[in-house]
């Protein structure tokens, strides 16, 4: 028997890719012709890879960030924000789901007479949580042009010091669960906080904004994830690494396949409001070398729940 | 009709004392929860006896605070029972080391005496906040970010080891929200009984004249 994911890590994997690539898929950033950097010491017989080499505060490559995976999503249509297609999952199986972005990273290469050629991307695979690039051959002064989450989406609070604000941190943690009053089934409930790191007031509030408003009176589908979630443990979009058919690696989509006999994932009682702290607020005093990401914090607080009308074995 | 909308007018107000009774009764159960969390969520965690910022020495005050908090308020039309939370208790004076620990903080701080600082950064802490400010000033004590420079300070300038604030790097403690799950585990059951009481106390009544001694 093959394992299955708990029914709380799709939970927590669903509401973590709602809110970092709807929720928040505005805020993000582009940077154009960007130097790629060979690293040696990563370089094997026959893959060559390039690191984006940047100077951006925050920096894309910093945990939580990174390069988008999918194109931008579409206007709302019936509560799906991306439309699916037909194709085959990273596991080679039937799909229907989301292809790799095809508009959110271009890799150049400089030709023998100095000008930029984009490099299709057949001939490579991204690193979307290093913002690397893994070239089965050698490139002459490779450049990227790339789209970049602004705002560090963490799941552990140890994480947010990796980050430079602005961070979020999901943080799901009491469970509630109730049979109905007739027949099977229950609803399933869960406490979450949203804590919120900003760099400036404005920005924080902007965020605060924005994560109410994607919560308020609404929901997300909570998926099956039957081949796991979107980017493999080498952050490469999860099928590409493992092609049998090369020429087919660019039609391997996410699976959006919904759990079977499970609800909406429903957003209640979303209440927002700022953190203050009286004492540690060493912001601006010139004996800190660091930012203090402790200085513009927020907290929305919800109770997200469910209908789950499966059998329990 | 009228004798119904007598009946109906002492049931209301039968309720209504009922439910003054009950959540008041239950009150100190409430403030139980919230204590136990404090010892079990905070008191608990800090091992380093130095440590200025022990929620230990912050118990009574607290406490205190507690229980003058308002926990049931009759508006005539309405009666409602609060919990105090993150924003309606007064964590004002020597609490704010407890609204601290309480909100979390991301990243490494150390305690140190207004002394110790001068020592180190050749000022005084004028823009920080010490964590008790009532206190003899010799005994202030501030949190500061553990940074390369204090760390150096440690072995070139003061030759020992500051504490470490215990709540360095520490997700939010809100031992306030065991009053209010308390609370929204046992409400039905309280507007069940109260309801109940007050039907008994309308029959022994015959739905006559409210009579609060009849109460039982």
């Amino acid at each position: 028997m093959g394992y299955e994911m708990s029914s709380l890590r799709k939970e927590d994997i669903s509401l973590y890719l709602y809110l970092k690539d709807i929720v928040l898929n505005k805020f993000t950033e582009i940077e154009e012709y960007s130097l790629l950097e060979l690293m040696t010491d990563l370089c094997g017989m026959d893959s060559y890879v390039y690191e984006l080499n940047t100077s951006l505060i925050p920096s894309p490559k910093e945990r939580g960030r990174g390069w988008r995976y999918f194109d931008p999503p579409a206007e709302i249509n019936n509560c799906n924000y991306y439309t699916s297609v037909s194709g085959l999952n990273g596991d080679g199986g039937v799909a229907y789901g989301t292809p790799e972005q095809s508009t959110m990273v271009i890799v150049y290469e400089t030709s023998s007479s100095g000008t930029l050629d984009i490099i299709p991307p057949s001939e490579y695979m991204i690193d979307y949580i290093d913002c690397r690039i893994v070239s089965e051959r050698k490139l002459n002064s490779p450049y990227v042009t790339y789209t970049w989450n602004y705002i560090s989406v963490v799941d552990e609070w140890a994480a947010v010091e990796a980050s430079e604000p602005p961070v979020i941190v999901i943080d799901i943690q009491g469970t509630d669960k109730s049979g109905y009053q007739l027949g099977g089934g229950k609803q399933t409930k869960r406490k979450v906080d949203i804590h919120i790191f900003a760099s400036n007031p404005a920005e924080r509030n902007d965020i605060v904004e924005r994560l109410y408003d994607g919560l308020f009176n609404k929901s997300c589908v909570m998926y099956n994830f039957p081949t796991g979630s979107i980017l493999d443990y080498d952050g490469t979009f999860y099928g590409r690494r493992t092609s049998i058919t090369p020429e087919n690696k660019l039609s391997y989509l996410f699976d959006r396949e919904e759990v079977n006999k499970v609800g909406r994932l429903l957003f209640d009682t979303v209440v927002a409001r700022h953190v203050n702290l009286p004492l540690v607020m060493t912001r601006g005093v010139d004996e800190i070398m660091l930012s203090d990401l402790n200085a513009y914090r927020s907290k929305i607080s919800f109770d997200m729940f469910y209908y789950d009308d499966r059998i329990i074995n | 009709m009228n004798n119904i909308k007598k009946v109906s007018t002492n049931f209301n107000e039968i309720v209504r004392q009922q439910l003054i009774l009950k959540f008041n009764d239950e009150v100190p159960y409430v403030k139980q929860a919230i204590m136990q969390a404090y010892d079990e969520l905070l008191i608990g965690v800090v091992t380093d006896r130095k440590s200025k910022t022990n929620p230990l020495f912050y118990k009574d005050e607290f406490e205190e605070r507690l229980n003058n908090f308002i926990y049931v308020k009759d508006r005539n039309d309405d009666i409602t029972i609060s919990i105090p939370d993150m924003d309606t208790f007064d964590f004002s004076g020597r609490l704010r080391v407890l609204k601290n620990i309480m909100e979390g903080a991301t990243g490494i701080y150390v305690e140190i005496s207004a002394l110790d600082f001068e020592q180190i950064f050749n000022k005084q802490p004028v823009n920080i906040d010490p964590i008790d400010e009532y206190v003899p000033k010799k005994d202030t004590i501030y949190i500061i970010r553990y940074n390369s420079k204090v760390r150096q300070a440690e072995s070139n300038i003061l030759d020992k080891k500051l504490v470490r604030y215990p709540f360095s790097n520490s997700p939010p403690i809100d031992i306030l929200q065991a009053g209010q799950d308390y609370v929204d585990n046992n409400i039905d059951l309280w507007l069940t009984k109260a309801i109940k009481t007050s039907e008994d106390i309308l029959i022994q009544n015959r739905g006559g004249i409210y009579r609060p001694w009849a109460m039982k």
